[in-house]
């Protein structure tokens, strides 16, 4: 049967090995001193201890303050294991859909909000980067606002770059294209060579001329 | 590799009949058997023929049945006598040429994968003459849907025709079709020799004389076509065609499928039969008038200039169902095409010029129909000229041209073996009305760029053969192209050249070969007057001469050599 791929209307899910490779850059970007993982997510932890990045197991990062928890969404009720981590940034992701939304609104219950730090690494339906904090509506308001007014240049940049992608997907199949076709024609061109090497004419006026360059080169001499 | 001839015989005149046999005994190939299945012959001079064939060549094998069972049960019978690794279709009237299984032999030697091969054929009447030589498209499986077109000479591996369950009762007069149907299903190979190696020979009551003399073979032919369908998965309809021997498809999408049509524009206006009419308005209110697909979404690429009430217009028309996208750079066809797909949302993108008009009802579900099927990349439509003639029948890359197939023509012409009548795959369609999938509109990077105004869709559709997809045209499409009314449609010696250094060019077409006879050299004739007058009245003898001076020098600078592209054998095969 057919197979129909419409390009994304959003960012695609990850597949996990991907999934790991970007909570292992946005780890590192973030730069944090320490860093707890919640959930099991094979490679997660070789991962992020490959870049640098110390890894501290759920148990022993409570009460340390200034740390990235890296915590799957449904480890756990939110405002629980928020509270139990108590870190200033959490790294939460899950690769499933639908489970943004709940959890940032439990989330603001334990005093974390979506942070405001626009990164590549998060910014897929995978991942989320809470922060802790107490902000005021006002805050809110302005923030979300912000958030808003960004939204149509965002998918302004998606078409642009879209857009870009294909125009670059026509050069590269078109100089594909020509470069085969100049191959075809050196191919033959040199057939063509070949085969005046190999008829009667050209051997015999190459013996006829041959002693004639041998006596140039001897006169050169 | 020894080859099975299959000949049921009933009744032919004695002397075509001994031609055939000889024919075959005149094979430059030695190893063959010829299986003759006499279905019950009531001229007793064809019995004592057979008898005689027995005894003059130990490779002749006579098969009698007791009672007359029709042409597929005596094909059947001959089929289960066979004994060879292929077989070989021979009708008991028609004559082989002397090398044909020579030449099948060498193919089927270079390729082991072949389980089907086909050659071109030619008509001879009683006289020897030779005419309405027939020079086959490459392997063309909607072609074949519409018409038996690989007939003579068909050379099956034995085993696959077993396989498929052989030659079926109650499809008698096609079939030969039913089983070539149900032998490329399973084919792993299909190859087209482009050599005459079969003369079909016309005699009165015989299909080669009169397509209508046998009327049941055709709706044998139109079951044939629908059991094919129903196999493969096909959500469609086979009817009878307009000519005889030839069936239409009416195809039917999921009511899931979304479809995006993506029409650039300017908002033009202009005077057609006599009226006033906004091109794009009038394009988009037939379009969603002819459809009763619901899952719609119309695109309008529109030029900053565009008129505000056009749009507004648009708007009355299509609703929510209309994107507008504000295009604010110098004309690009390609790029407004490009912007168009990027803000579409559709599973399937059909671009549409605004100087059309569609005529045939459920032309969105005809030209996305084939789409359904994963090796299509792309669809186009046939198209009329204000005045009825054919604007475009597909593309024709040919003698190192391109150009429209059919331009000009009577659209009840019965050229080319009814090319204009059957859907069939075609070197390319041109973008004024093409539908592809999004996916294959990503992966080829759609729309040259650097192509702003003419040649854009030959580069697009070289990329969709150069994906390995199928161009498929069909002729259930229909829509008047007012072309050119809204833009100057003047073709650059550059443009030429870019698309000829990407993809080279064809000296015959591969899925449309046609013959240069003096027929044909009269119709292009014709069909160059015809474009002097019209350039004469738009711009007098200096445009006539301007484009006259334009075409010799593209044709002199093609003489100088033509480049062949590696990326096929059969088209390498092709090109000069």
């Amino acid at each position: 049967m057919p197979q129909f791929r419409p390009l994304p209307r959003r960012l695609q899910e990850p597949d996990p090995a991907t999934l790991v490779e970007l909570l292992a850059r946005a780890v590192a970007r973030l730069a944090a001193p320490a860093v707890a993982v919640v959930g099991d997510q094979p490679g997660l932890a070789e991962a992020l201890t490959a870049r640098g990045v110390s890894v501290v197991l759920l148990e022993d990062i409570d009460g340390q303050s200034g740390a990235l928890a890296v915590v799957r969404a449904d480890s756990g009720p939110a405002d629980e294991v928020l509270a139990k981590v108590g870190t200033a940034r959490v790294l939460v992701w899950q690769p499933e859909d639908g489970w943004f939304a709940q959890y940032v609104g439990a989330a603001a219950h334990a005093g974390y909000y979506r942070s405001m730090r626009r990164m590549a690494e998060v910014r897929g339906a995978s991942c989320l980067l809470l922060d802790a904090g107490n902000p005021t509506i006002a805050e809110l308001v302005s923030r979300y606002e912000t958030i808003l007014a960004g939204g149509p240049d965002l998918e302004q940049e998606l078409r642009n770059l879209q857009h870009q992608l294909l125009t670059s997907r026509d050069h590269a199949i078109g100089a594909e294209a020509e470069f085969e076709q100049l191959r075809a024609r050196q191919a033959e061109l040199l057939g063509q060579i070949s085969e005046m090497y190999s008829t009667t004419t050209w051997r015999v006026g190459a013996a006829v001329v041959a002693p004639l360059g041998r006596a140039k080169r001897a006169l050169r001499k | 590799m020894k080859f099975s001839v299959l000949t049921p015989v009933f009744d032919p005149p004695v002397g075509a009949l001994r031609a055939a046999v000889e024919s075959v005994r005149a094979q430059t190939y030695p190893d063959w058997e010829l299986v003759l299945v006499d279905d019950a012959s009531t001229d007793a001079a064809v019995k004592a023929a057979l008898a005689d064939f027995e005894t003059l060549d130990p490779r002749i094998v006579v098969v009698r049945r007791a009672s007359n069972g029709g042409i597929g049960a005596a094909s059947q019978d001959a089929l289960q006598h066979a004994s060879g690794e292929f077989v070989a279709l021979l009708d008991h009237d028609d004559l082989l040429a002397p090398h044909a299984l020579g030449r099948a032999a060498d193919a089927l030697a270079a390729d082991p994968e072949i389980d089907y091969l086909y050659t071109d054929e030619d008509k001879v009447d009683d006289t020897g003459r030779h005419y309405d030589t027939f020079m086959k498209p490459e392997w063309s499986p909607e072609r074949l849907r519409g018409q038996m077109y690989t007939a003579h000479l068909s050379v099956i591996r034995r085993s696959i025709a077993i396989e498929a369950g052989g030659f079926r009762l109650g499809f008698d007069g096609s079939q030969d079709h039913d089983l070539v149907l149900r032998v490329t299903e399973r084919a792993r190979r299909i190859v087209h020799l482009p050599e005459v190696l079969y003369h079909w020979r016309v005699v009165p009551g015989s299909t080669a004389g009169d397509p209508r003399a046998k009327t049941y073979a055709w709706e044998a032919g139109r079951r044939a076509v629908q059991d094919h369908l129903d196999r493969i998965g096909t959500d469609g309809d086979a009817s009878l065609g307009p000519l005889p021997g030839t069936y239409r498809i009416e195809r039917r999408i999921p009511a899931e499928r979304t479809i995006s049509i993506v029409i650039p524009t300017r908002g033009s206006s202009g005077l057609i039969w006599g009226e006033q009419r906004c091109f794009v308005v009038e394009a988009v209110r037939s379009a969603l008038e002819h459809t009763d697909h619901k899952n719609v979404e119309i695109v309008a690429v529109c030029d900053t200039a565009t008129p505000a009430e056009v749009i507004d217009e648009l708007y009355v028309i299509a609703g929510d169902r209309l994107t507008v996208v504000e295009y604010t750079e110098p004309f690009n066809f390609s790029r407004k095409c490009n912007a168009g797909f990027v803000a579409s949302q559709g599973d399937v993108v059909v671009m549409l010029n605004d100087d059309v008009e569609v005529i045939s009802d459920r032309w969105l579900e005809n030209l996305c129909g084939p789409l359904e099927d994963p090796t299509v990349g792309l669809t186009g439509a046939l198209l009329y000229y204000g005045d009825g003639t054919v604007q475009h029948a597909g593309h024709l890359y040919d003698r190192n041209e391109y150009s429209h197939a059919f331009l000009g023509c009577d659209p009840e012409s019965t050229v080319a073996f009814s090319a204009l009548h059957i859907n069939r795959e075609a070197s390319g369609v041109t973008a004024a009305c093409a539908a592809l999938r999004r996916d294959t509109f990503a992966a080829i990077g759609g729309f040259c760029e650097d192509l702003p105004g003419n040649f854009n869709d030959v580069d697009f559709c070289f990329k969709i053969a150069h994906a390995g997809l199928r161009t498929v045209w069909l002729s259930n499409v229909e829509l008047f192209h007012f072309e050119s009314r809204t833009r100057d449609s003047t073709v650059q010696e550059w443009e030429y050249k870019r698309v000829h250094d990407r993809w080279g060019s064809y000296v015959i077409d591969p899925m449309l070969p046609l013959q240069h006879g003096p027929a044909r050299r009269s119709r292009q004739f014709a069909v160059l007057l015809t474009r002097a007058i019209t350039l004469y009245r738009q711009g007098g003898t200096r445009l006539v001469l301007e484009r006259y001076r334009a075409r010799r020098s593209r044709l002199a600078m093609l003489s100088a050599g033509t480049v062949a592209s590696p990326s096929s054998p059969e088209r390498a095969a092709r090109l000069g």
